[in-house]
């Protein structure tokens, strides 16, 4: 009996479509699996499912025709989804929507739905058409791309920690470092030995300013020479403990490279101390300026004081001291220029090619 | 002028050498380390008899727990305040509900967020910048509030600043 009823539905295609109208026949033979449902029967069922709908779900002819298409749905489908179809039908409205639909042998397949009503020409509801396109591939992808993002993430955040890690063991190191120096000059009685680890100390302690300056950027990579100096000198300068030395900086904004960062943190560190330690003597109160600015295709650092004179500032210079500021500059690519400040104390140039300097960005 | 008591000093920090400097800067500076520890669960077990007016923390030790730990349980139960000295100042948590302290709380206590502490200092630190970190805090807590900003060694947490009005 239900049979037979199936069967009379099944035919029913004939009666609204025509056997033998082209567009029934393109419907039968098309790739692209379709169905047609009938709201005007109780309970919307199939009236008519072609060859490739079948083919999808693995279901016979006789198995849909009459029934409502909810058999299609199992327990992983998405309720919400199914609100929709279901909205969308009530409404006579249109709808697109991925649905998890289940095949005759309980294996599942991602269904891209497209549901329309279908008005007669008096314009009440006749049909609904559906086309459904197995998407599963499309879901596996995506399945596949979001492990692999996961998996990549993971990568990710073990190398943001193993940077952490490094950055945190290299700042510990360099306090260290200092630690080391300055509990040993404490045990030392000779003045001319502790001056001596002092330079020393001050040297790492510019090198771990570098450091701390590079790491409270975000890429780790670009170094500020205007920050640093502002630092370096403001603790330069304090640590003499003098109020009578005023500072005037005059700083535009130059970002180098890290691996530049260094030389010239060194560099910049010599010359300050060296104005500090020998242009100030003997009382004598006095003014250090300190500008850096781009001149032409160059960068420029100035650091000029109105203390003692070339002269004696140039004898107090250690040897090493000379030598290093001028290893620096080869290193720095730079013209290193000691001579008479217009002030009557003495003006130290660093005249760098261009390219120190990285392009300003946003 | 009476000579002013020196700070009683707290000091956590697993590093050996970081622990001699520190405290041998602060006797230098003329303050008094009453208390060290080098591990969470020391400094835990210190925290019931401590009698301190500061305590110096670094973020990061050896066992579990952290410095975190020890600075939220002196800063909210011993009612100190805490400065953290941590060589990856970006990690140090938020509290999740920052809020107005209780009633009851000191000067001291924060309600809300850097676990309670009142400032972090960033390693590697330089001698003057311990220094001048120092002057400010010894000021700050004998006088409080402090009439100028903090060094630039020393960052306020936000709690510690807006009570104290100073921007930062």
């Amino acid at each position: 009996m239900e049979q037979a009823e199936a069967r009379r539905l099944a035919g029913s295609e004939q009666a609204e479509f025509g056997r033998g109208a082209a567009f029934a026949a393109a419907m039968r033979e098309a790739r692209m699996p379709m169905i047609v449902t009938d709201p005007r029967r109780h309970d919307n069922p199939i009236v008519f499912a072609n060859a490739a709908f079948l083919r999808l779900t693995g279901y016979e002819r006789l198995d849909v025709t009459g029934r409502n298409c909810r058999f299609l749905q199992g327990p992983g489908t998405c309720p919400e989804a199914v609100a929709r179809v279901r909205a969308a039908i009530r409404d006579e409205v249109d709808i697109h929507i991925d649905l998890l639909n289940y095949r005759k042998d309980g294996t599942t397949f991602h269904n891209a739905l497209y549901l329309s009503p279908v008005h007669g020409d008096d314009g009440s509801l006749r049909f609904f058409f559906a086309a459904q396109h197995d998407v599963t591939d499309r879901y596996r992808m995506l399945e596949k791309c979001e492990q692999a993002n996961r998996t990549l993430q993971g990568v990710l955040d073990l190398k943001t920690t193993l940077i952490h890690e490094i950055d945190h063991r290299v700042k510990n190191n360099l306090q260290m470092i200092s630690a080391m120096i300055v509990l040993q000059s404490q045990s030392i009685p000779d003045p001319a030995v502790r001056r001596s680890l002092s330079d020393t100390l001050q040297r790492i302690e510019a090198l771990s300013t570098v450091h701390r300056l590079l790491h409270q950027s975000e890429t780790v990579s670009r170094f500020d020479v205007a920050d640093f100096v502002r630092d370096l000198v403001t603790d330069l300068v304090g640590a003499t403990g003098r109020r009578d030395i005023r500072v005037e900086l005059d700083l535009a904004s130059v970002v180098v490279a890290a691996e530049k960062s260094t030389a010239l943190a060194l560099l910049v560190n010599e010359i300050v101390t060296n104005v500090l330690k020998h242009a100030f003597v003997k009382g004598r109160a006095g003014s250090l300026a300190i500008r850096i600015g781009r001149a032409e295709d160059r960068v420029l650092l100035v650091v000029e004081d109105d203390g003692v004179g070339i002269a004696t500032e140039a004898a107090g210079t250690s040897s090493f001291g000379q030598s290093l500021m001028r290893t620096l500059a080869r290193q720095l690519g730079a013209e290193l220029i000691v001579e008479g400040g217009a002030r009557g104390g003495t003006r130290v140039s660093v005249r760098m090619p261009a390219a120190v300097a990285l392009p300003t960005q946003a | 002028m009476a000579k002013r008591r020196p700070l009683r000093i707290f000091v956590v920090e697993d590093e050996a050498l970081l622990l001699m400097q520190l405290e041998a800067l602060l006797v230098a500076a003329g303050h008094e380390v009453v208390a060290t520890a080098m591990s969470t669960a020391e400094a835990l077990a210190r925290i019931p008899t401590l009698a301190a007016d500061l305590a110096f923390v670094d973020l990061r030790l050896g066992d579990s727990g952290g410095g975190i730990v020890v600075g939220r349980q002196l800063a909210r139960t011993a009612r100190m305040p805490v400065i953290f000295v941590t060589a990856n100042e970006r990690r140090i948590p938020v509290d999740e509900e920052p809020g107005p302290p209780p009633p009851d709380a000191g000067d001291n206590d924060l309600g809300g967020d850097y676990a309670g502490a009142m400032g972090v200092i960033a390693k590697p630190y330089t001698l003057h910048g311990l220094r001048t970190a120092l002057d400010f805090l010894d000021e700050a807590l004998r006088l409080p509030p402090p009439h100028r900003a903090p060094p630039e060694s020393l960052f306020l947490t936000p709690a510690y600043a807006a009570r104290w009005q100073i921007a930062v």
